[in-house]
């Protein structure tokens, strides 16, 4: 094979096979990059949700040291 | 004093709301941003219930007040909780609009505004917590803003 037959059948390959390799790599970037995404969301609203319930826990924990309900409802005696 | 901690909630909000000078901003994802909003709430809430707190047990808050802080906070935190799971639902779904899944929270800020802080009898802390979750709500309608359709 010539250096031009190389060149012409390297050519007609990438013709023939360029297209769904590019979008090969789009859709592995693609796909990577929302999982990225979706990951650092999903971290911020773990951690969201951690502090939401550390904030309700000490809430609670306040309301029961003074003897009331974060509802405003009595506190029931203990039995 | 005790309550000018408040002021942390629209500060964190703020400077989240501010992209970098001088560079191209990257693209906005509008479940990101809504995450961000509720995790910058989630702290400046844990900064007033920290300092109603200690104001409470250094005397300087009654427990009557500190109750109907801690109330409405209370709310809050859980308002911020159905956020999460809203936001977290649509985490994948590229048309989600922040805007509309806040919704609920800044209702429920707003409620807590209307309903729970006319009940703090002390007009210094009334108004300080009142000023500051209306401060917080323009905040994040603010930043809901700027992400234009979203």
């Amino acid at each position: 094979m010539t250096t031009a037959e190389g060149i012409t059948l390297g050519l007609n390959l990438a013709a023939q096979y360029g297209p769904a390799i590019i979008t090969f790599i789009k859709q592995i970037k693609q796909k990577d990059g929302s999982v990225v995404t979706s990951v650092t969301i999903l971290a911020k609203l773990d951690e969201a949700d951690a502090d939401f319930n550390d904030n309700l826990k000490a809430d609670a924990d306040w309301f029961a040291k003074h003897g009331m309900t974060a509802d405003g409802t009595p506190v029931k005696p203990p039995t | 004093m005790k309550l000018a901690l408040i002021s942390v909630l629209a500060i964190g909000l703020i400077s989240c709301g501010n992209p970098p000078t001088g560079t191209t901003p990257p693209p906005v994802n509008p479940i990101n941003t809504g995450a961000t909003i509720t995790l910058q709430l989630a702290k400046g809430i844990r900064l007033v219930e920290d300092g109603i707190r200690t104001a409470n047990a250094n005397k300087l808050a009654s427990d009557d007040v500190t109750a109907t802080v801690l109330r409405l906070t209370v709310r809050i935190n859980k308002a911020g909780l159905d956020a999460d799971n809203v936001l977290r639902s649509q985490a994948n779904n590229p048309k989600a609009s922040a805007r509309t899944l806040l919704a609920p929270l800044v209702a429920a800020i707003q409620a807590a505004i209307n309903q729970d802080v006319i009940k703090i009898t002390d007009p210094n802390t009334r108004n300080t917590v009142s000023s500051s979750l209306s401060a917080l709500i323009l905040t994040i309608n603010g930043i809901l803003a700027g992400l234009g359709g979203a």
